[in-house]
């Protein structure tokens, strides 16, 4: 079998080998996501079906989405690797495995995504906020590793005992007072070492209780997005020229309107951002409107439930959307 | 030209004197710049960050793995028995004698449904509860008692 680098240089020069691809992106997909949880995918379920899923989105980003981090530098992934005639370790490192590779980017914002969704998941993201807030006014922030995150500990003499995950939060759970504040003190105390943020807050979920799904459900904001309205906004973005893509993807950045002239060849004057403007509000308008069967109002009524249903269905389909990249 | 876009489209009295297009489109706009503001604080950024799941050195080794070795590996899945580790629980999933699997609370609360294969299920503590048709033990147990609370527990 032809390796990596000689299958991706025919699919650039003339998209050939995208099955060859497909079974092999499947493959390396498949490892790399071995530990995560079902939290990380699609539905918040881990399957053949959403790993494949996975899989073909990581191959659509390499191929079409020009990502501005090292070492793509404004092209697409399959661009640079040919380009720069990365042999099959780097490609298979910066495709699927590494940090920063595009895989583990999507299982980041699939699970963002799902944080959203799912009580029990927002229960931990607000908790981990919430340790945040006092870990910045209470804490020491003891170093900075490589990849630029935080570690925090608290001030304590003498000698320090590094202990196990396990050890720690059987420790936190026979605490008397669970109060947030001296769970989070004890824990980095127990640690014995500086902690990640993350690392904190799933030991502290570990011991703390989540509120009950069925009562969080009865609050949550929506429910699963409909295939009728998921297709109507596919429809919408498809008929979008390239040109006004860019314009949602500028608004989406909050550029300013000289970085949009200057970006976008299509827009050399006001008149025609406007009538820009106009198409692709209209068109998204009336096509979720007519797809929720409601009626089209004006404006200034338009329910933000309308637009969430759009953000919902354009974000997952289009990383270039919601990108926060690490340079 | 100088004045920017999200003065034009985005600040709200601007906005006011847009047409309904215009004004839906900067709202669009916002809730997608929301969305990045939120998720950059999130707990996914943040274990993304801090390399949860993830050890630089092992990602080096995997991709430096040949295909072949890769699909050795694909093979490796959990196996019977696997003990759960969490909060208030501990669970394993056993065979029976006669080769059935089964779900048994050891240590945990009452009343407790855990799904399996999608379907939730109610657990006696202490009792062996037999799951026909699992294949394999799954990578997490969701746990919820009506009422109480849920909770989502690895292998350990």
């Amino acid at each position: 079998m032809e390796d990596l680098a000689g299958l991706i240089a025919g699919f650039v020069d003339n998209e050939q080998y995208a099955a060859e691809l497909r079974e092999i992106f499947i493959q390396h997909v498949r490892r790399a996501t071995a530990r995560y949880p079902d939290a990380y995918f699609e539905l918040s379920q881990k399957n053949d079906e959403s790993i494949e899923g996975l899989a073909d989105r990581s191959f659509v980003v390499c191929a079409r989405v020009e990502k501005g981090r090292f070492p793509f530098c404004a092209r697409t992934p399959f661009t640079t690797f040919v380009e720069e005639r990365f042999d099959d370790p780097p490609i298979r490192y910066h495709s699927f495995y590494a940090k920063l590779s595009i895989t583990r980017e999507l299982l980041r914002d699939d699970y963002a995504f799902n944080l959203r969704r799912d009580p029990v998941l927002r229960w931990r993201d607000e908790l981990h906020r919430n340790i945040g807030r006092w870990l910045r006014e209470n804490a020491e922030n003891a170093d900075t590793q490589s990849g630029g995150h935080s570690r925090w500990t608290v001030p304590q003499s003498g000698p320090r005992l590094i202990r196990s995950d396990s050890a720690v939060i059987e420790k936190l759970k026979a605490l008397h007072d669970k109060s947030l504040e001296n769970l989070i003190r004890t824990a980095l105390q127990l640690a014995g070492q500086p902690l990640a943020h993350s690392r904190l807050s799933n030991w502290i979920a570990e011991v703390l209780q989540a509120p009950s799904q069925e009562v969080d459900m009865e609050t949550s904001q929506l429910p699963p997005v409909n295939r009728e309205i998921r297709e109507a906004v596919v429809d919408a973005w498809n008929e979008l020229s390239r040109d006004e893509r860019s314009l949602i993807a500028a608004l989406a950045r909050g550029d300013d309107y000289d970085t949009l002239i200057a970006n976008v060849p299509g827009f050399r004057d006001r008149s025609s951002v406007s009538r820009a403007v106009k198409k692709c509000g209209g068109q998204f308008v009336e096509a979720i409107h007519t797809a929720m069967g409601i009626e089209f109002q004006d404006a200034n009524s338009t329910p933000k439930e309308v637009i969430e249903r759009v953000v919902e269905v354009l974000l997952p389909m289009l990383p270039e959307l919601g990108q926060r990249e690490v340079s | 030209m100088s004045q920017s876009l999200y003065e034009k489209l985005l600040s709200p009295e601007q906005a006011a004197t847009e047409s309904k297009e215009a004004l839906w489109l900067s709202r669009l706009g916002e809730e997608i710049r929301d969305y990045r503001t939120w998720s950059a604080d999130s707990l996914a950024q943040s274990e993304f960050e801090d390399g949860l799941y993830c050890d630089d050195d092992e990602a080096w080794n995997w991709a430096n793995q040949e295909p072949a070795e890769l699909a050795a590996d694909d093979k490796a899945r959990l196996k019977f028995p696997t003990h759960y580790h969490g909060g208030p629980w501990r669970i394993v999933l056993k065979r029976l004698e006669d080769g059935t699997p089964a779900i048994r609370i050891d240590l945990g609360l009452e009343n407790a449904e855990i799904q399996i294969d999608g379907v939730w299920i109610s657990v006696k503590k202490g009792e062996e509860q037999p799951l026909k048709d699992l294949e394999e033990p799954p990578l997490q147990l969701r746990i919820r008692i009506l009422g109480e609370g849920s909770w989502l527990i690895w292998p350990r």
